[in-house]
Parts: structure tokens; C-alpha cells; sequence
């Protein structure tokens, strides 16, 4: 009989080590999947496109987030209100951060290990984020090219400004 | 507002695609190959307003083309479903678009005048409005203002006079191609306390004139238009009952509204649920609202915050200062208009925002409206459908 494993280790893209428990790890889609697929045995996991600053922020997610999971269990099924909305509340906290760009690195994190919860709060932060932006910020934060001839740019900016307020 | 549907994508063919809908098969993906914007197009670009998505067409001609992508639209209409502004008309004039945020959220054409005729807005639901000529044969129409997109409805078999009143029920789904919504009318009969109901489905494009009868309702005079909630349209009476359409099963119930029910209180959906606010102005310049609500129309919350003071101190005459309760919205944000001022209480934050509406505010009627790009037209839906397809 193989002896369950407790903790897994992942590695971030700048080589640091960070050990999770399988009930926080189990919170990405994509480690689930290794963990319980028999035939690969774990030792360490590379994740080489997240950094130490956001895998770290991530595993915070995770175990909290587990955490909550395995509370709720325990009471016997459903969470109630005031627990729901204290979680809401700390996720909300959770995304306050100080750089733009680690929402970013955050949400592609999410995506690459296929985190949903992580994945769709980021989706709505973002959006939040950017909803107020002009296309010259938007250009500038994805590294956009404006493709658009000087008169093309000058008729949707027309148009746009016919049409709204 | 906050969603009417379980959130549950459709099950796409792929093991691990477990938020990507069915017709982002056209869109094959690497992990690791995406780059934040392929995330950010496809993943948070359906969760942004129409305003915002419409000044991004000028980022770049890929986010032009994407934008305009009639599968993305009707991503945005169900994946966007927040009331973030009211959209207001009083009588003999144009509506008007009221923002919580000028620079996320507006309309293309607020005042309608995309119209055939002036019309009188009549209700709201998740991005579609629903508003009635006011000549000839007082057509109904449904439209989008945020893409100026419309079309008309037939007419009815009832005769809908001045005392009908309506609901606009349209659930955002990933499955339709063309916005299904139905219109449910309430008729009162003239000289006998009996309702009629008549609801017309875009899906059959008809009228149809539902065989249960209501003549349970104390007195069959409503407060105006009502609202769509989980399947029930339901409407206020002047003698405080909710009438309640079941809409699948076509039968109604009625319910009494709270003892201290009045004028400046409003039926209202808040936190998911069918609620009555009622508004008291308390001495402090704060506003204190009683929420009630489900079937028995319990008190559930009570919520105060300030509201200024906004009665005018060169006023020589005693002015009624108006004061009522507005529609919620998503978010879980409570609205009150107090005097001139437009007080918005976002109950997470903790905080009033107020806006002036002292140079258009004449006691007209406030709907919630989300800013959402669902397409109206038919024609123009199924030219770009085409022209997508002949594309690919």
C-alpha cells in the first residue's frame, strides 16, 4: 500500500520551492489531474511561466480556498451566508494589489493551472480594471500595434463620439 | 443584476475546457502559447459594457473584428448583467440615459430617435428595453439602444388600452442566436375586476391570449409596469397586492405587499429575490430602507446611509421634496432619490455616491439597464452571421 501524499512541491520560473498541500493543490484543475493520475508519481512540479511573487499569491488562493472547502464539509454541506460572504470579502481583499501587472501575471497563472474560482474572480478584476481605459492605455498595457490609417482612426473616433456621451 | 441562471457553460468537446463555450471551437488554443491578450480577448473582453467595447474597437483592427463578432456579442449579453445606470423618461419627452460611470457605461442613442415614432419606454430586462409608440396603433417595439437595433412587434389580439401593463422577461443565454424574450401583458377588463393576459414569445413571433383569468385581485389598478424575476412576471396594485404570472405554468398567485407599504416604495428584485423597498428620511440627513421580501414579504434587511441635504436653503416656499426608493442594482447597490440628488449605496463598500439630476429630473420613471450589446436586428445578426462564416 502506497502512502497518500500530504504535500506536493511545485517550483516557480525563478527556481524557488514552495510546498501545498493536495487539498490546495487540488483547487487547480491541473494538478488534480496529476495527483490522481496513478501512473505519474510526483516529486516536483515546475510551473515555468509563473514567478515566486505570483505563485506565491496563487497558493494563498488555494489553501484558503481549501480551507473553506473542508470547513464546509465538516458543518455538513452548505455554506452558510455570512461564511459565503466572509470568503467573498477575503477574495475581494485578495485582489487589491499594488502593481497593475501581478493582476495580470494572476490571471494567467490561474488560467495555466486551470484554477476556476482564481480564473474568474481575475476575469471580473480585470475587466473592472480596464473598463475605463482609453484605447491608447489598452494599446500600451497588451503591446498593441494601432493598425489603423489616420482616417480610419478619425472616423471611428467620430462615430464614437456621435454615438455616446 | 445579479444572474437569473445557474452559471454553467455548455460542456464543450474538450476534457479540460471547463469555461469555454461551445463556439469557441473556431478559436483552437495553446496553453502555453497564449499571450495576456489572447487571455484577456477572449476570457474578460465579454464581461466589459458596451460603452467600453465600443471605444475599444479603436485599439487595434483585431479588436475591431473581435468586438464586432456576433458570437462575442451574445457572449458580452450573457456574461454582462449588471444594472449600472437607470435609463429615465418623463412624460412628452426623450428618454435619457443615466450612468453610474461615464466612462464605462452609456448608450449609443439613449433618446430613441433611432425609432420610427417617439415611444414611451415601458420596462427593461438584461440589456433589451421594451417601449410603445404613441401613435396610430401604439406598436410595441423591442430594441438596444447601446447598438441602436430594433424591431417591431405585431400587433395583439387584446385591445391593449392605457390601464394594461407589461413585463419584459429575457433570460441571456449561450445557446440562442437571436435575443428570445417574451412580453407579458396584464389587461384589466374594463368594468369588471378581471385580468387578461396575453404574452407575445419572439420565438413563435405571435400573440397569445392565456386562458387563465385573474379576478382575485382586490382592485385590478396597477402601479405601472412591472418586473421579470425567475420565471414570475409580477406587478403592484394601488391597493398593495403583488399580482405573480407564473410564466411556465400560467397560473398566478397574489400576495400581500408590507403593512407600511406606500408611494415611495418600490417592488424591486434585490439579492436574487422579489423584494418591496420602502424608503423613511430620518432627521440626520440619513435614509433608512426597509427591504422585504420573498412570498411573505418579511423584513429582510434595513440598510441607512446618508443622503445630504439636499433641500434648497434659498427656498422661500415649503417645497415637497420628492423622495422615494428606485429599482436596486446588481451589485447589491440601493438607489434613492432624495430632492435632486440621485443617492446610490453600495452596501460591500460602504458607500453613497450621489449624482444631480436637478437639470433633468421632472418626476419621470427611473429602469434599471445594463449595457449590454445584445444584437435586436434579425437582419443585421444573420448578414454578420454570414459574413463570419464566409470567412472562415
Amino acid at each position: 500500500m502506497s502512502s497518500p501524499v500530504e504535500q506536493i512541491t511545485v517550483v516557480s520560473s525563478d527556481g524557488d520551492e514552495f510546498k501545498m498541500t493536495v487539498a490546495a493543490a487540488m483547487q487547480s484543475e491541473q494538478l488534480k489531474q496529476m495527483l490522481t493520475d496513478d501512473s505519474i508519481s510526483i516529486v516536483k512540479v515546475p510551473v515555468e511561466n509563473i514567478s515566486t511573487e505570483i505563485l506565491v499569491k496563487v497558493i494563498e488562493y488555494c489553501q484558503k480556498h481549501a480551507d473553506h472547502e473542508a470547513a464546509t464539509k465538516a458543518n455538513g454541506g452548505g455554506a452558510s451566508d455570512s461564511e459565503a460572504e466572509e470568503l467573498n470579502k477575503w477574495d475581494a481583499e485578495f485582489m487589491k494589489v499594488d502593481v497593475e501587472d501581478k493582476l495580470f501575471h494572476i490571471l494567467m497563472a490561474a488560467n495555466y493551472l486551470e484554477i476556476k474560482g482564481l480564473f474568474d474572480l481575475a476575469c471580473q478584476t480585470v475587466a473592472d480594471l480596464i473598463k475605463g481605459k482609453t484605447p491608447k492605455q489598452i494599446r500600451k498595457i497588451f503591446n498593441l500595434k494601432n493598425d489603423f490609417t489616420p482616417e480610419e482612426q478619425e472616423r471611428l473616433s467620430r462615430q464614437h463620439n456621435c454615438s455616446f456621451d | 443584476m445579479t444572474m437569473l441562471l445557474v452559471l454553467q457553460f455548455p460542456e464543450a468537446p474538450r476534457k479540460r475546457a471547463s469555461w469555454q463555450a461551445t463556439h469557441e471551437s473556431f478559436y483552437p488554443e495553446h496553453k502555453k502559447d497564449l499571450t495576456i491578450e489572447d487571455v484577456v480577448k477572449k476570457h474578460v473582453l465579454p464581461f466589459l459594457p458596451a460603452k467600453s467595447l465600443c471605444r475599444f474597437k479603436a485599439v487595434c483592427k483585431a479588436w475591431k473584428e473581435w468586438i464586432s463578432n456576433p458570437f462575442f456579442l451574445y457572449r458580452q449579453s450573457y456574461c454582462f448583467q449588471e444594472t449600472c445606470g437607470f435609463l429615465y423618461q418623463c412624460p412628452d419627452t426623450f428618454p435619457v440615459f443615466i450612468s453610474l460611470d461615464s466612462s464605462a457605461y452609456g448608450v449609443a442613442c439613449p433618446s430613441l430617435n433611432f425609432l420610427p415614432e417617439y415611444v414611451i419606454v415601458r420596462a427593461t430586462c438584461n440589456g433589451l428595453i421594451c417601449c410603445r409608440g404613441t401613435s396610430g396603433d401604439n406598436s410595441y417595439y423591442i430594441c438596444n439602444p447601446a447598438n441602436r437595433q430594433w424591431h417591431v412587434i405585431p400587433e395583439p389580439n387584446l385591445y391593449h388600452g392605457p390601464e394594461s401593463v407589461l413585463v419584459l422577461a429575457h433570460e441571456p443565454s449561450l445557446l440562442n442566436f437571436t435575443a428570445s424574450y417574451e412580453l407579458v401583458c396584464a389587461i384589466p377588463m374594463i368594468n369588471e375586476p378581471v385580468v387578461r393576459f396575453e404574452i407575445f414569445s419572439s420565438r413563435s413571433r405571435t400573440w397569445r391570449v392565456v386562458d387563465t383569468v385573474c379576478s382575485d385581485l382586490i382592485s385590478t389598478n396597477f402601479c405601472g409596469d412591472g418586473l421579470y424575476i425567475k420565471g414570475y412576471a409580477c406587478w403592484e396594485t394601488y391597493c398593495g397586492e403583488v399580482l405573480a404570472f407564473d410564466m411556465r405554468y400560467e397560473l398566478y398567485s397574489i400576495f400581500p405587499l408590507p403593512a407600511n407599504r406606500g408611494p415611495e416604495g418600490v417592488l424591486t428584485e434585490c439579492r436574487g429575490e422579489l423584494c418591496y423597498v420602502m424608503p423613511y428620511k430620518l432627521d440626520n440627513n440619513e435614509c433608512l430602507l426597509e427591504v422585504y421580501g420573498g412570498m411573505c414579504m418579511g423584513l429582510k434587511h434595513a440598510i441607512s446611509f446618508p443622503v445630504g441635504n439636499s433641500v434648497n436653503q434659498d427656498d422661500d416656499e415649503e417645497e415637497e421634496e420628492c423622495f422615494r426608493a428606485l429599482p436596486c442594482l446588481s451589485g447589491d447597490r440601493f438607489a434613492v432619490l432624495a430632492g435632486w440628488n440621485l443617492v446610490v449605496y453600495d452596501v460591500k463598500e460602504n458607500s453613497a455616491e450621489s449624482l444631480d439630476l436637478r437639470s433633468i429630473y421632472e418626476g419621470g420613471k427611473f429602469l434599471p439597464y445594463v449595457n449590454s450589446l445584445l444584437p435586436v436586428s434579425h437582419h443585421q445578426m444573420y448578414r454578420e452571421i454570414r459574413n463570419v462564416s464566409a470567412q472562415l
